[in-house]
């Protein structure tokens, strides 16, 4: 039986139909595959790939479920596609944005230089929850922050990219991407000698590379630090260990003495150069943040003052991934590297801003809410989507605490054939590409798809309920 | 006015202490307004030197053996010079010290009470005075994880907990102000010579505003370190394991030189 496939809806980019409904030429390998498939056989691989998941153990620690329930994140067979041109101008302005980002985080830790030249306001910057004083003046290899950051796009109706958010933090979901990969060339191995698609196995050594770069010592140690099993991306954790063969540590695997930081091996203690962190900054160390931390490492904030040991990421990288500094972001690249945005920001109100908030009080029917500090999509209003308790709910908190919010228009999400109860249908997605910082900016073609399965659903978080695809770029555009 | 500090941290632990890390801010820094003739840190461990965020010197201080006490002395002379606050020796803008912390957040109370002052040197001196006067100086009924609002709804506490409150209410009415732990030299005896106060920033300089002794000048004050809090700027600040319950002893002396101890 062959494949019912729902087209988009009108208004809608579509990542494999185009407006007239016909297959993009970059998606042709896809057309013949979709369309000549038994419906069974593609069934059956879906069977497959749930049980390859189940085995490999790649399970996703749900926020506001059950403490310690872990469940599959749905992966989804029909691979998304992106064009080698699409590519490179996305390639080209992730490069431009996350250097900005990074002289950004140097200059509020040194001089202030935006603050001062009025481009944003010492207010943005020292008042959010996410700048760390104690970083201020404290020389970085390199001068940088973010080794690592997981940019999120969509695509827009227009069919241009936006970016959606920065993360600059713990970026996590890219072993995600490589799985995804590695199941679609073991249940598809006859689609990759078809299509011209470009690789991204060699992600876990690119970043080795990028880390053993964030120190200056040559061959240094580096570490994995994980805040154990039970949190959420902890299978990453341990993957990307396993990968780049390097030691996966928690906070009690490492101790301190003068000022370096060492590790706990079997045959005594190991110096360790470089910590890829994945616990947040105020738990590193409890006589520097959090005294009640038992994750971090004691004394570990003052190995890190005096230069022996890099955290990537470095500490207080939030501030400048925050909401309320994301309207600022196409400044920083006019600002720092004196060049236009390539890639485009979400028009942005800001609730601080009185005029901007009148504005989205007026408005909230069509916009949607953000929390300046809220991640994985709790805390947020999809106006066109949301009952009216809600908006009115909503209204309340933006006029307690208006500089916690920031409004976007709803964006309508492109959306790519996903299968679904019924067949095929259209579901909307975004991308994360990581974007790797060490000697050179750095990052391998594609990163995750996140898609909301739901339909007509805007959100993508795996933590509610979105899968993931495998993202395809080609290296060719000619075929 | 040439000072001498003697400054002595015991603990005591009722069972064996394995190991311990400390970070210690027990260095003073020259200013113009302090001069430092002679500086030592003394520790029964291993200790190592930093500058953190706020530019105070920490001797972080590891400790792997067992014991059940630990003194830490900090002893010098200093000179105080008498000059006002002027110049800002810190690396900050002042408007970072506008930034809230857990421990300065202010309540409905603090902000009700705040909202009667504003950002001049006269008001924030009667701010001083009425905070004095809401809170009583009395030691052992707060501890240093108390916030502001906790110590001014109980409406008494150390010097940590009036310059906690005074932060909270200056922060509130748009005032950027800072923590500053050092040494006080008193002639009465019933003061601890360890204290803490604030400084506000109003426009062109810092000001000096010493809560509980209703002081605008730092004329007897020696400053180890400045911060948005007491975190920041504890003179001791430490972790360990082993030990069992522990009891802190701190007794601290600053006399002029050539005065008996």
């Amino acid at each position: 039986m062959v494949m019912l496939i729902q087209t988009p809806p009108e208004g809608i980019y579509d990542e494999l139909f185009d407006e007239n409904n016909r297959v993009r030429p970059s998606c042709r390998m896809l057309e013949d595959w979709l369309i000549k498939s038994d419906e069974d056989l593609l069934a059956e691989k879906r069977r497959e790939a749930d049980v390859l998941f189940q085995r490999l153990g790649i399970t996703f620690n749900v926020y506001g479920e059950d403490q310690g329930a872990e469940r599959l994140i749905p992966f989804d067979l029909i691979p998304r596609v992106i064009s080698a041109s699409d590519w490179q101008r996305l390639q080209a302005g992730l490069r431009q944005r996350v250097q900005a980002l990074n002289r950004f985080l140097f200059d509020i830790y040194h001089d202030f230089d935006i603050i001062r030249a009025g481009v944003i306001s010492a207010e943005q910057v020292f008042a959010n929850p996410q700048y760390q004083p104690g970083m201020q003046n404290l020389k970085l290899p390199r001068n940088l922050y973010s080794h690592i950051a997981g940019i999120d796009l969509i695509r827009h109706n227009d069919g241009d990219f936006y970016v959606l958010e920065d993360n600059l933090r713990c970026p996590s979901g890219v072993s995600y991407m490589l799985e995804n990969r590695r199941m679609m060339m073991r249940l598809f191995p006859e689609l990759f000698a078809q299509a011209p698609v470009a690789p991204v196995e060699h992600y876990p050594a690119l970043l080795g590379e990028t880390l053993r770069a964030a120190s200056l010592r040559s061959n240094p140690t580096v570490v994995v630090l994980t805040p154990g099993r039970f949190n959420s991306a902890y299978f990453e954790h341990a993957f990307l260990a396993r990968q780049m063969g390097i030691e996966l540590v928690e906070g009690a695997d490492l101790f301190i003495r003068n000022n370096k930081v060492y590790m706990k091996t079997t045959i005594g203690p190991q110096q360790v150069d470089v910590i890829y962190r994945r616990i947040d900054d105020d738990f590193l160390d409890p006589l520097a943040g959090n005294p009640d931390s038992m994750l971090g490492v004691p004394g570990l904030y003052a190995a890190y003052r005096t230069g022996n040991v890099v955290l990537a990421n470095a500490m207080g990288t939030g501030v400048a991934d925050d909401k309320a500094i994301y309207p600022f972001v196409p400044e920083m690249i006019r600002f720092y590297l004196g060049e236009e945005p390539i890639l485009k920001n979400v028009p942005t109100w800001q609730g601080r801003k009185p005029k901007d908030l009148s504005y989205i009080l007026d408005n909230l029917p069509d916009l949607v809410v953000k929390e300046t500090q809220g991640a994985g999509g709790y805390g947020m209003l999809i106006g066109p989507k949301a009952t009216k308790k809600e908006i009115s709910h909503f209204r309340k908190l933006l006029k307690a605490r208006p500089d916690n919010y920031i409004a976007q228009p709803t964006l309508s999400l492109s959306t790519c054939p996903t299968f679904v109860e019924e067949g095929v249908a259209p579901r909307h997605l975004d991308l994360r590409p990581f974007v790797l910082s060490g000697k050179k900016v750095q990052m391998v073609p594609g990163g995750l798809t996140r898609v909301a399965l739901k339909e007509g659903s805007l959100v993508v978080n795996s933590s509610q309920g979105g899968g993931t695809k495998d993202t395809w770029v080609l290296e060719d555009d000619q075929c | 006015m040439k000072l001498n500090i003697r400054h002595d941290t015991t603990y005591t632990y009722d069972a064996p202490m394995q190991n311990s890390i400390q970070y210690l801010r027990l260095t003073p820094r020259n200013t113009p307004q302090q001069k430092i003739q002679e500086w030592r840190v003394s520790t029964p461990g291993e200790t190592s030197q930093m500058t953190d965020g706020f530019g105070n010197l920490v001797t972080v201080m590891t400790m792997e053996k067992t014991v059940t006490e630990i003194t830490l002395r900090a002893e010098g002379v200093v000179d105080l010079t008498g000059k006002p606050l002027t110049k800002d020796d810190s690396p900050f803008p002042p408007e970072v010290f506008l930034r809230h912390t857990p421990l300065t957040e202010a309540d409905k109370a603090i902000k009700a009470f705040a909202s009667q002052f504003s950002a001049n040197k006269r008001s924030l001196v009667r701010m001083m005075n009425r905070i004095l006067e809401h809170i009583e100086f009395m030691p052992g009924v707060t501890t240093v994880t108390h916030t502001a609002a906790e110590a001014f709804r109980q409406k008494a506490g150390v010097c940590q907990d009036h310059t906690h409150i005074f932060i909270s209410c200056c922060r509130h009415i748009g005032v950027p102000v800072r923590y500053v732990s050092g040494y006080i030299h008193t002639h009465s005896e019933h003061h601890l010579a360890t204290h803490a106060w604030a400084e506000a920033w109003l426009g062109r300089n810092w000001h000096t505003f010493d809560v509980v002794n209703l002081l605008n000048v730092a004329e007897s004050h020696i400053k180890l370190a400045t911060g948005l809090d007491y975190r920041d700027a504890a003179p001791v600040r430490g972790i360990r394991s082993g030990g069992g319950m522990e009891s802190l002893h701190t007794r601290a002396w600053v006399t002029m030189a050539g005065e008996n101890q």
